[in-house]
């Protein structure tokens, strides 16, 4: 009788040399993206982009986005989708003004109450989606309507500048240390981040839902409360980043917030190409802010048209994301 | 004569094992082969690959005399292969008539669907197969037995020769059953060649012309149903049975019972209870549909009703997995990619995700220290001799036996009470195997309960102390000492 024989997987065509580099390229195409974002820029405009005045203007403005991300980073991590970042941004900003330009709201008092309707949201969204099992996309877009809804009938669309408190406005006008104030917190908040979903249980048990919450209800892990937790944090990081824009401006316009919604997916989307799983963490959502915060100021001190650099920038984080993917078809 | 369907000397292997030994078999027209075997004696290999669904390792078919060659399954559907699944490949969302014309929908003015065509195609097949249901009624308000006979008319439809029909009776009802066998003898004297894959000799008997069985992915026997019935069937499927159960069953004294109480998988309203002794493995087994995951799931709290855990003083409402948790009561689930590991984990982190308060920091602060961490992994890493590079290595590195054992070391670490084990060797290699059953052997040894899911008969025999045979969700027989053989197990689970 002739015996089968046993054949190995087909190995893949490439050199071991080359897939080596294809496995550098992926693994850090964030950080090589910024070096050669920062090469380019900095070799075109040397006077103006290579100073640290540059380079603390760009933290400052990229601190509220960081701070929206890392809350979408979170919702994101557990495999849920939070389309009310953008409204619960503005909430939270005009709440905040509102409270002290028309009632004259302690400014700390005012802080809360933004920071409570953020919470207030990411929980009535949270509750909507673990307890009544909605599907997260279709109820975080309807509360992004319901949120603007909010925001518009208390501002009436209006711009609100006057009767902010100057402790406010001090949190996103004055330096510590050189920097922003809004650096720093932004800063301490993606430490936060970071050690929530790293090192606590909590941030396993997020994980755990988001790759096989059958495996982490099974486990006995707390899933339900976690994710309600998780669009808490999004709503949280949501009001904060609010509050840290309309302290930058000094007031409060209408619907400021929707403009974030996108380039915070992008970031976070861009930040899962840092690990090698293609997990969402909050180092690879810092990266990928950096990133795309740097291409902005480049592109705008060039001169380019928007036009242009609404082209340019797409097509950079189009490929930094392709970068990402090299070689990984192949291992499938 | 030339047969309508032979094999020649087909054969599959792949890295590390062969499913399916070279095996050569004719199919006429006109007959029903029934096709048995245990789980994993190569029946479903078999299968696929007549379908096209895989490539043959060696060997060949042919139909009517001349060799095809199957590189996907519209090729073996164009030679007039048609299978018809155990698990429904259908649209339940879609209509009846959609679902036996899928593919195929009559059309008229370019691309717009013709729908009293439609309609009337799908009356003729569905009446073919005497299933008086309305074409436009929605499949998923079908039962499972119509539900089945769509799927054979649209093997019809496509005119199919060679009909494959695998476990077709899971799920079904006496009169379903023979509704349906009436079916299949009104199709064989059409001269079309049916293969009956089963794992009930009561059908095989009735229904069969000539039975085919394979073992651990040889053919054993092929003959004639007269020649090849009852016990002597039984045996050969069975085989002979090489493991001694003396060489894992330790002579262990038993502990306190644990009772589970108001067990009711498929909630039918009469609730049963089943007791196991701490040291002691309990084995569950029957055809696939029993019950036995459901059972587990109804246990672990995900059931529609509460099972009671009692031992001594103490009754214990298992309501959620959090409860069971909480209670030492711990599963390893069967699905082990897609109900045990957690991929982001390395494998420390898998070992403790249940039982993470354990790897805190500080005491009552969340914060997890991934010295005590990696500790607690790695201890369980020597003790269970899972191998890997460390407690760092990527669970998704390790192979699928020390996967397994790390799933199987979460649950120890929760302090089990009872252990949940559902095909725990399920997919890993012989050496594994061996490990696996050491490692439960002498969890039960340390005081742990046991229930051990397993459709693999000899494992039983090797590892259980006792062992119950579920059918429909109940148990119907239970048996001890020498009566944990294969054949007995086959007979209550097969009746």
């Amino acid at each position: 009788m002739t015996t089968v024989e046993t054949r190995g997987p087909a190995l893949a065509g490439s050199t071991p040399a080359l897939s080596r580099v294809i496995g550098i390229l992926q693994r850090y195409a964030l950080p090589i993206a910024i070096l050669l974002a920062v090469a380019l820029f900095g070799s075109l405009r040397p006077d103006a982009f290579l100073t640290w005045r540059n380079a603390t203007a760009v933290l400052t403005l990229a601190a509220p986005m960081l701070v929206a991300a890392l809350g979408l980073t979170v919702v994101l991590a557990m495999g849920e989708i939070d389309l009310s970042l953008g409204s619960a941004i503005g909430l939270g900003g005009a709440l905040a003004v509102c409270a002290m330009s028309f009632f004259g709201t302690p400014w700390p008092v005012a802080i809360v109450l933004g920071l409570a309707a953020g919470a207030a949201a990411g929980l009535l969204t949270g509750a909507m989606v673990v307890r009544l099992g909605a599907n997260s996309l279709i109820i975080t877009l309807g509360m992004a309507s319901v949120l603007t809804g909010v925001e518009f009938l208390m501002t009436d669309q209006r711009t609100i500048y006057t009767g902010i408190a100057q402790g406010y406005i001090a949190l996103g006008q004055s330096e510590v240390l050189g920097l922003n104030l809004q650096v720093w917190i932004a800063g301490l908040i993606a430490i936060c981040v970071h050690a929530l979903l790293w090192h606590t249980e909590w941030g396993r048990g997020m994980y755990a839902a988001g790759e096989n919450p059958e495996a982490a209800i099974l486990a006995g892990l707390p899933v339900s409360a976690l994710r309600i937790a998780g669009f808490v944090i999004a709503g949280l990081g949501a009001a904060i980043a609010g509050i840290l824009l309309t302290a930058q401006t000094a007031s409060a316009f209408s619907n400021a917030g929707q403009a974030f919604l996108l380039p915070a997916y992008a970031a976070a989307f861009l930040g899962s190409t840092a690990s090698s799983d293609g997990r969402f963490t909050a180092f690879g959502t810092v990266l990928a802010v950096f990133f795309i915060g740097i291409v902005q100021t480049g592109l705008t001190m060039v001169q380019l048209s928007t036009g242009a650099i609404s082209l340019v920038q797409g097509a950079l984080l189009i490929g930094a994301v392709l970068l990402s993917r090299l070689g990984r078809k192949e291992r499938r | 004569m030339t047969a309508l369907l032979e094999v020649r000397g087909l054969g599959k292997s792949y890295p590390g094992t062969v499913a399916l030994h070279p095996t050569s078999l004719w199919f006429n027209a006109g007959e029903i082969t029934g096709i048995m075997g245990k789980n994993g004696a190569g029946k479903s290999t078999l299968i696929r690959l007549i379908a096209g669904a895989e490539s043959p390792s060696v060997g060949c078919i042919m139909v009517d005399g001349r060799p095809v060659r199957f590189s996907k399954t519209s090729d073996a559907a164009a030679a007039g292969v048609a299978v018809v699944h155990q698990e429904l490949s259908d649209l339940p969302r879609a209509t009846v008539a959609e679902n036996v014309l899928l593919g195929d929908l009559p059309r008229r003015a370019g691309q717009f669907i013709d729908g009293a065509r439609r309609d009337a195609l799908a009356r003729a097949a569905l009446d073919r197969v005497g299933l008086a249901t309305d074409p436009r009624s929605r499949l998923a308000d079908l039962s499972v037995a119509d539900r089945r006979l769509v799927m054979i008319a649209r093997a019809l439809r496509k005119d199919a020769r060679i009909l494959i029909l695998d476990e077709p009776t899971a799920s079904l009802n006496e009169p379903e059953i023979a509704r349906l066998h009436d079916l299949l003898r009104v199709l064989r004297g059409e001269g079309r060649a049916i293969l009956y894959i089963t794992h009930r000799m009561q059908e095989v008997d009735m229904l069969c012309d000539r039975v085919v069985v394979l073992r651990d992915g040889h053919l054993v026997a092929d003959g004639p149903i007269d020649t090849c019935r009852g016990e002597r069937l039984i045996s050969i499927i069975a085989g002979q049975s090489l493991a001694q159960k003396s060489s894992v069953s330790a002579a262990a004294p038993l502990g306190a019972r644990l009772t589970l109480e108001n067990l009711d998988p498929f909630a039918t309203g009469e609730p049963f209870e089943l007791a196991v002794r701490r040291g002691e493995v309990l084995g569950l087994t029957g055809l696939a549909g029993a019950g036995r995951t459901e059972l587990f799931e109804q246990i672990m709290g995900l059931g529609r009703s509460t099972v009671t855990l009692r031992e001594t003083d103490e009754r214990i409402e298992l309501r959620s997995p959090r409860a069971a948790v909480a209670a030492g009561v711990s599963i390893v689930p069967e699905d082990r990619r897609g109900l045990g590991i957690i991929a982001p984990f390395d494998l420390a982190g898998n070992i403790t995700a249940a039982s993470m308060r354990r790897s805190r920091l500080f005491r009552g602060v969340p914060l997890l220290s991934r010295r005590i961490d990696h500790r607690r992994g790695g201890e369980m890493i020597a003790r269970l001799g899972i191998r890997a590079i460390g407690p760092s290595a990527g669970i998704g590195s390790l192979s699928g036996g020390n996967q397994q054992k790390a799933i199987i070391a979460r649950s120890l670490t929760v302090g089990s009470r009872l252990l949940l084990l559902d095909e725990p060797t399920h997919g890993v290699d012989v050496d594994a195997k061996a490990e696996i059953y050491g490692l439960v052997r002498k969890a039960a040894a340390d005081g742990v309960a046991v229930i051990l899911v397993s459709s693999d008969l000899p494992e039983l025999e090797r590892l259980a102390d006792r062992v119950v045979v579920l059918a429909n969700g109940r148990p119907v027989a239970e048996l001890t000492g020498p009566d944990i053989a294969e054949k007995t197990m086959l007979r209550h689970a097969s009746a």
